[in-house]
């Protein structure tokens, strides 16, 4: 299962329904402590993470999730418009990958399969 | 849409960039998702398309707000 947060409700539904045309199963959350609450339903096999979203930022999400022993090595992608650079290296410092939006569903589909595979293997 | 946090932006520009990445981000995903997948079903296909039209009118409008790029 993948666990999408994002706020932009045009963004999450063509996440969901992307992923779900690939095979996924998918739940959406539209804030971190939607988010949360999600999390303590079931744990995802990744998580697609908007960063700026209203109230918690993602990174605050992001921070929290790998001080939590169940959620330190699971696969989280990061999704911002920002800087590209800054991004990448701050979401790979936290253990995470990075799609940079506008983003093609092909992309997505790369990325998305690329993370859990990688965390199949660890 | 929510204001990104302090520490995230540190410029208008970059805000402003934020913000026309938002519709611009659902277009591409929408449209690719279009090109992409073969088989959707007709409602799969009225959702994406219907996603287009959305963001594209509101990166329409948001470049006829002022301080958009000339």
């Amino acid at each position: 299962m993948i666990l999408i947060v994002e706020d932009e409700s045009d963004i999450q539904a063509t996440l969901r329904l992307s992923l779900e045309v690939d095979g996924y199963d998918v739940v959406a959350a539209s804030s971190a402590g939607d988010a949360l609450r999600a999390l303590e339903r079931s744990v995802p096999d990744l998580i697609l993470l908007d960063i700026t979203l209203p109230e918690v930022s993602g990174w605050d999400l992001l921070t929290t999730l790998r001080a939590d022993r169940r959620f330190a090595s699971l696969p989280i992608i990061v999704l911002s418009g920002l800087p590209n650079e800054e991004v990448s290296v701050r979401a790979s410092a936290l253990g995470a990958g990075h799609l940079s939006k506008p983003f093609d569903v092909k992309a997505l589909g790369d990325t998305v399969r690329s993370a859990l595979e990688a965390g199949a293997r660890s | 849409m929510s204001d990104p946090p302090d520490d995230e932006i540190v410029t208008p520009e970059a805000q402003r960039l934020h913000d026309l990445r938002q519709p611009l981000s659902a277009i591409l995903a929408a449209a690719s998702a279009l090109q992409l997948h073969t088989g959707l079903t007709e409602e799969e296909r009225d959702a994406f398309l219907n996603i287009i039209v959305r963001s594209a009118e509101r990166l329409s409008e948001m470049l006829e707000e002022p301080g958009a790029p000339a």
